[in-house]
């Protein structure tokens, strides 16, 4: 797969604008090719792991309500990390939180619940976001 | 309450504000050399364009919370003709992105328009929290805004084709942050002080809305 150098990444976000503003700072990288998919809602995200398998999910946590929901926002997110770390075939993807959450309770139970990154928006300039995706791959592929 | 105003206003905020740092950081780390001109044109929008996204917001959530406290409300009657100020409004706010999106625009009225006695700024910000959100939820179609009067109350009615209201969401309409935003709270906490009163008419979901407020002639 390193010889491709090519990546299927999965945004689960629900704001257009920041996922096209990290989409460019992803087609600047020169070292991978991204071929990207995305997604906004929990059902949706859930639906494209097990059928694309991507090399690495990006995670908003708080993400849009859906029918006969009544759970607090940001738990839909949770409860993505939950699933696809608790599924044996999906559990070695990659999964980077990308949240303008910042309280150290959420940050823990992302960790605890098997995410392997976590960056706040509003704290994130796009490089250091491409560089986050570049460490997560490497590691999780072990490419180098 | 307040504190769910100010963690849900902040959480906002922030989101204008990341894209514009996000956008000013290519160049500053001189990345912006390798998209094309054109693509750097539509970055320095993008950023212009949250920039304005985040003036909105901050208007948005002070005016609220000041309503909120009925704090430096003066009201400060003056004629105002109710189909000049519409078409006013639109045609210096909404007339662009309005005909951008195919969306027609039509004032209905009776041969003598109605004249009131009222605040023309907080009217205009009514009027215009009003426009921008039938434009918003209006895909195709357009919006029809009518002006009549009924015994000591002026009515302006605004029809749009849009997307309409569940049944669910017509009680909720009015509160702060109702699908991410103040605007409607804001015309209607507005409406209450202008001593006017403002409802919601739908059939439902994709059935379009009609939003009819009802202004004194006189204040």
């Amino acid at each position: 797969m390193a010889e491709t150098k090519k990546v299927k990444i999965l945004f689960v976000e629900d704001e257009n604008l920041l996922r096209s503003l990290f989409s460019d700072a992803l087609s600047l990288d020169t070292e991978f090719q991204y071929e990207i998919a995305s997604v906004a809602s929990l059902t949706a995200g859930l639906k494209a792991v097990e059928l694309n398998k991507p090399d690495v999910v990006i995670l908003d946590l708080i993400l849009p309500l859906e029918d006969g929901e009544a759970i607090p926002s940001s738990e839909r997110g949770i409860t993505f990390i939950e699933k696809i770390k608790g599924d044996p075939s999906l559990k070695d993807i990659p999964i980077i939180v990308f949240s303008n959450l910042d309280d150290p309770e959420t940050k823990k139970r992302a960790f605890d619940l098997g995410a392997e990154s976590y960056l706040v928006k509003s704290e994130s300039l796009p490089q250091t976001f491409l560089a986050t995706i570049k460490n997560t791959l490497k590691k999780s592929l072990n490419w180098f | 309450m307040e504190n769910d105003f100010l963690r849900i206003a902040r959480h906002q905020l922030k989101g204008p504000v990341t894209l514009i740092k996000g956008y000013l950081s290519f160049w500053q780390s001189d990345d912006y050399q390798k998209f094309s001109p054109e693509k750097q044109k539509e970055l320095i929008n993008k950023a212009l364009a949250s920039a304005e996204k985040l003036n909105v917001l901050i208007n948005d959530a002070f005016l609220a919370l000041s309503l909120e406290r009925k704090e430096n409300l003066k009201i400060n009657p003056e004629p105002i003709q109710l189909k000049e100020l519409v078409e006013a409004i639109y045609n210096e706010n909404f007339k662009t992105s309005y005909e951008n999106k195919g969306l027609y625009f039509r004032t209905e009225t009776e041969e003598n328009p109605p004249v009131i006695n009222s605040d023309k700024y907080y009217l205009t910000i009514v009027l215009r929290k009003l426009l921008d959100n039938a434009e918003k939820y209006t895909k195709s179609g357009g919006i029809t805004v009518s002006l009549q009067k009924e015994n000591k109350y002026a009515i302006i009615g605004i029809k749009d084709t849009g997307i309409g209201l569940t049944a669910e969401e017509k009680p909720l309409l009015f509160t702060k942050f109702f699908r991410g935003s103040l605007s409607l709270n804001i015309a209607k906490e507005i409406t209450d002080a202008l001593s006017g009163e403002i409802f919601v008419e739908s059939a439902g979901q994709n059935q379009g809305a009609k939003f009819i407020i009802k202004i004194p002639l006189t204040i």
